[in-house]
């Protein structure tokens, strides 16, 4: 599925407190790439995967998806696309403490109101792809950081979203740990034809990654390999 | 809905802690409903309990116990209506009766002459030895204490006359202070002292193919100065009486809104806090592509399982406790209907609970998730 954006400038505050988070930035994404997004803390990079991910509506601009403008979407028809389109892994895991790992890779199935089998099997599937199949009834406490970010990982997949937009995910694992998720990241893009963007600071992605982005102070500095304007 | 069954599970604690400030409080308004009920029972108790189809009344009575008297030939003259099959008279005034002990104590002495229901206690329609005893009277089963009257017959004076409790009637109590005598007409107009030319009501039984209303109408236009109400009316303007006019309904009425109140209060202040807890999840959720109305049933929904905790254990309660209190206060009823009514309450009041949590839970901003 292609993602792009199109002059997309979003600020945040009002008059002379006014920051300017993105400031006309266009660019395009590929199915079946890595695309990395770098820059300075405060650059624009987690602003940037908010206005991909349709959490945050650009000031000015055009966000596309599969040709669809979809920038301009209601809140609700948004979280329908979210929950469709995009899957999500952020730097604190965000796993739900009260529910084991199975549980907490089902609530997308549950938020999109399913509850069959099918998705129980499905999650269960994804976690022993993973290599956690006997952490199944593990609540996070009880997880390792890597094991988090991979329940995390099954969760995001479990509707078989097309893109994948990931912010620091492995800011909070160790180097060893840090390899694994980006191996699988990458794995999930040219193997499934998925579009993966990473925020990161972490420069070992830019050996991984098929394309990397500088944005500095709102705008795009650098592109990599495929860029696309 | 077993995000929300969880999130109660992971903080167990206050899900007990509200679980039992929903119980307080629907324990608290199943009481005050119990009280209300019985209060308004107990206003028209005797007027229910007489049968007739019709009541003469001095113009403007708000309710039983306050009579004005009346013309006795009144009755002769509505016995002479189309319609009207019987009457019968009763008189009801306070009087000093004095106790075995020397005391005294106020009570209210009821008269009514033979043609009153069967249900109307009446010295002679009992089936105790003396109760054709001239100067009987009966007491309610309630009043024994108060009245000093450990076995029967017991001879007492009443109004400086001598009297015989010769039996006991039951579900009479009253919530004046003022214990029920119940006593044959004569005898009670004796008690009195009410001349001869006087009653305070006169009650019309109509015959069966007449229609009461009709009957009342002609009535109402033969005796002048007079009110005729069908029984219905009259016990309901009775119960009305004692409701507004006595500050009782309102102040009943008002500690159930404040039992309702507080449990809302208990109930909003934990789920509140335990959303606040979960915000974080919330916001996850939403990013996660969660619509309002998933988030909407998941807080209603722990709200929601706090308050059928808290209903079944109040219901519990008020089976255990409402049976002995109704000792103590025997004209406290509780209907078998007023706990199962009181659910919608405990509904309302967890819907009411969740609009705090589910606005903080809608509001929250999904971008919050990609803070480290």
């Amino acid at each position: 599925m292609h993602l792009a954006l199109n002059n997309v400038s979003l600020g945040y505050g009002n008059g002379r407190v006014r920051v300017q988070a993105l400031d006309n930035v266009s660019m395009k994404f590929q199915p079946g790439t890595l695309n990395l997004i770098v820059g300075p803390s405060g650059s624009g990079k987690t602003t940037l995967l908010c206005v991909l991910g349709c959490i945050l509506t650009p000031d000015s601009g055009s966000v596309y998806i599969e040709g669809a403008d979809v920038s301009r979407l209601a809140e609700a028809a948004r979280a329908d696309l979210r929950r469709r389109h995009i899957g999500f892994i952020f730097q604190a895991f965000r796993l739900l403490h009260s529910l084991s790992a199975l549980e907490n890779v089902l609530v997308t199935a549950a938020i999109a109101g399913e509850r069959g089998e099918e998705s129980r099997q499905a999650a269960v599937g994804l976690l022993a792809e993973l290599g956690l199949e006997d952490k199944l009834a593990l609540k996070p406490d009880a997880l390792s950081g890597g094991e988090k970010q991979r329940v995390a990982i099954a969760r995001c997949l479990l509707k078989n979203p097309t893109i994948l937009l990931a912010d620091e995910p492995t800011a909070s694992l160790d180097t060893n740990t840090g390899h694994q998720i980006a191996a699988i990241l990458r794995r999930l893009a040219e193997q499934q034809q998925r579009t993966v963007v990473v925020v990161s600071h972490d420069t070992r992605w830019r050996d991984l990654a098929h394309r990397t982005i500088e944005l500095r102070d709102g705008q795009v500095k650098e592109k990599g390999d495929c860029s696309e304007s | 809905m077993r995000l929300a069954c969880l999130n109660l599970r992971h903080a167990a604690g206050r899900f007990l802690v509200t679980a039992a400030g929903v119980a307080g409080a629907v324990f608290l308004m199943t009481l005050q409903g119990s009280i209300l009920v019985g209060f308004l029972r107990a206003g028209s108790k005797l007027i229910d309990a007489a049968g007739s189809d019709l009541w003469i009344t001095a113009r403007g009575i708000p309710c039983f116990e306050f009579p004005a008297p009346l013309e006795s030939r009144l009755a002769d003259i509505a016995h002479s209506v189309r319609g009207v099959a019987s009457t019968a008279r009763i008189c009801v005034r306070t009087a000093q009766f004095k106790r075995r002990d020397g005391n005294q104590q106020l009570v209210t002495i009821v008269g009514a002459e033979d043609g009153v229901d069967k249900s109307f206690p009446v010295p002679g329609a009992q089936d105790a030895p003396d109760s054709t005893y001239p100067e009987a009277v009966l007491i309610d089963r309630s009043s024994v204490e108060a009245l000093d009257v450990s076995t029967l017959p017991a001879d007492v004076e009443i109004n400086g006359r001598r009297a015989r409790v010769v039996g006991e009637a039951s579900g009479f109590s009253t919530f004046l202070g003022t214990p029920y005598v119940f006593s044959s007409y004569r005898n009670a107009a004796r008690h009195l002292g009410l001349d001869a030319e006087q009653t305070m009501y006169i009650l019309a039984r109509v015959d069966p193919p007449a229609d009461v209303e009709s009957v009342k109408r002609a009535l109402q236009a033969r005796l002048s100065n007079v009110d005729v109400w069908t029984r219905d009316e009259f016990a309901r303007r009775s119960r009305l009486y004692w409701l507004t006019q006595t500050g009782a309904g309102g102040a009943i009425l008002t500690a159930a809104l404040l039992a309702f109140v507080i449990g809302l209060a208990i109930v909003s202040q934990a789920l509140f806090a335990s959303t606040m807890e979960h915000l974080e999840e919330f916001a996850t959720l939403r990013a996660l592509g969660a619509s309002k109305a998933f988030i909407v049933r998941t807080i209603l929904f722990q709200s929601l399982i706090c308050g059928v905790a808290g209903y079944g254990t109040a219901v519990l309660a008020a089976m255990g406790l409402l049976q002995p209190l109704q000792e103590a206060i025997p004209w406290i009823y509780t209907p078998w209907w007023l706990p199962m009514l009181m659910f919608v309450p405990t509904c309302v009041m967890c819907g009411l609970a969740s609009v705090l949590s589910v606005r903080a839970a809608l509001t929250v901003d999904p971008a919050r998730v990609f803070r480290a």
